[in-house]
């Protein structure tokens, strides 16, 4: 029954959602709509299990005196004056906004421009010509680089042209391949959980 | 007649047919035809990145990305957490430290049940560590720096980064390589496939993320699964180079098919 019941819950519902994107049939299309608000609700009240989830290691950390103990009272400092905020004035009121966008979104963008510099390190690793293979992808990476950056066109204005050609023909043939790949394997994986084989998503009851 | 939504007439017969394919080949297995797969490197370099860790006495990271059990990224998620189970029963047989992160938070129930199950298939209940299941954040740069922090300061020895991942791909999987971590990458987000390319020693490219699970378990149905995949995948390439060669020639009535 623990595995049985699961299984048949995604069985009726993955059925209704596919049923909901090939047909018109107004009862399927309002449930599956329904099914999907539904959804959005759970997702939102899981916020809760991770905040549980959260404190625990904190907490359990501070309490018996572990190393960075210090790294977690402030970042349950910062839980509680932003849950705490954000209940009592709401998520539009200025101190919120004013925390958010002073807070947040500049060790968001801190975080997001880390990825160029590490985009460079690991180019250069990829790029070292140690093989056939990243020969080619060395050569192909040059071209596109000096078609896309305005130094390549002074120096010949064919690169454009061929940087526009390798991105237009072999990546987009590579891409639409590993496409086709993955759409063809998510429809396996589907296949092989509504017929109960795939059970890892199910946990304890598998 | 059930009417059907607009322009997904092609689309139903294809996904159709498809099935129909795969769950022919699956039946085929299960009355003893055992297909033979190709060899998945990166999934056979799990085993080796968990040996290495279990070498140098460090911890395993695993974790499934940004996604959650809803839209795009849900079929990415259940394939990582299918081979979180394999490593995590791997890990428990070496008596290696495992740590597991993610992003979302509906995802941790799941994730902490099957690395439970997981200690116990291994018979070492006793060892499952609930504070190695860690939520981080739902933010996903806070995640990014959270998970960063954690493979320095844990000095993890593999990194096992299988699920749906975004812009932090390349983030931490340098942090990986920097921290001298064996990495294997794997997600279906076309996007992020390159970064994984450059930054880890093995990665699950396309399809590979979602046949994982199947190719781990050694199920011969699931591996008839498999064989049913690349059944439908070597018809769906047949169909490319023939519709590219009548293209050439004006003659379109493939592409046309599969436009509409």
């Amino acid at each position: 029954m623990k595995l049985k019941l699961p299984l048949a819950i995604t069985i009726v519902l993955v059925l209704l959602e596919v049923a909901d994107y090939f047909f018109q049939v107004p009862v399927i299309n309002s449930i599956a709509r329904d099914v999907t608000v539904a959804t959005l609700v759970m997702s939102a009240c899981a916020i809760g299990i991770g905040i549980i989830s959260l404190a625990r290691i904190h907490v359990t950390r501070i309490t018996k005196k572990r190393p960075h103990s210090l790294e977690s009272a402030i970042m349950l400092a910062t839980l509680a004056a932003f849950i705490l905020v954000g209940a009592v004035l709401g998520s539009a009121n200025p101190n919120y906004v004013y925390m958010f966008q002073n807070i947040i979104v500049p060790l968001d963008s801190t975080m997001f421009s880390l990825a160029g510099f590490f985009m460079g390190s690991a180019a250069y690793r990829a790029f070292r010509a140690r093989s056939k293979e990243s020969f080619i992808l060395l050569i192909a990476a040059v071209l596109v680089m000096l078609g896309q950056a305005p130094i390549g066109e002074t120096l010949w204005s064919g690169f454009p042209g061929i940087s526009q050609w390798i991105l237009d023909v072999p990546n987009t043939a590579g891409v639409r391949a590993l496409i086709m790949g993955i759409a063809i394997g998510m429809l396996s994986l589907t296949i092989r959980m509504l017929m109960g084989h795939e059970r890892g998503y199910l946990g304890a009851t598998a | 007649m059930i009417p059907f939504a607009k322009g997904v007439t092609h689309s139903f017969i294809l996904l159709a047919v498809s099935t129909a394919l795969m769950i022919a080949v699956l039946y085929a297995t299960k009355k003893g035809r055992v297909p033979k797969i190709r060899k998945i490197a990166a999934i056979d370099a799990i085993d080796e990145a968990i040996g290495r860790a279990t070498e140098m006495g460090r911890p395993v990271h695993f974790t499934p990305g940004i996604g959650d059990f809803y839209g795009y990224d849900a079929p990415m998620t259940i394939a990582g957490i299918s081979v979180l189970g394999y490593a995590a029963r791997k890990v428990a047989e070496y008596n290696t430290p495992l740590i597991v992160t993610f992003a979302a938070p509906e995802v941790e129930p799941v994730i902490s049940d099957v690395v439970k199950q997981a200690y116990l298939a291994a018979g070492k209940p006793e060892a499952f560590d609930p504070e190695s299941i860690r939520f981080v954040s739902a933010r996903q740069f806070a995640y990014t720096s959270a998970v960063v922090g954690i493979i320095h300061r844990e000095k993890v020895a593999a990194n096992l980064m299988i699920g749906y991942f975004a812009g932090e791909s390349m983030i931490v999987a340098e942090a990986g390589f920097l921290a001298g971590a064996i990495q294997v990458g794997g997600t279906a987000n076309t996007y992020q496939i390159p970064f994984f390319v450059v930054a880890c020693d093995h990665v699950l490219i396309s399809e590979e993320l979602y046949a994982a699970g199947a190719y781990l378990s050694k199920d011969p149905v699931q591996l008839g699964a498999i064989a049913g995949q690349d059944w439908v995948r070597l018809i769906a390439a047949a169909f490319t180079v023939a519709g590219a060669l009548l293209a050439t020639f004006g003659i379109a009535w493939i592409a046309d098919f599969f436009k509409m």
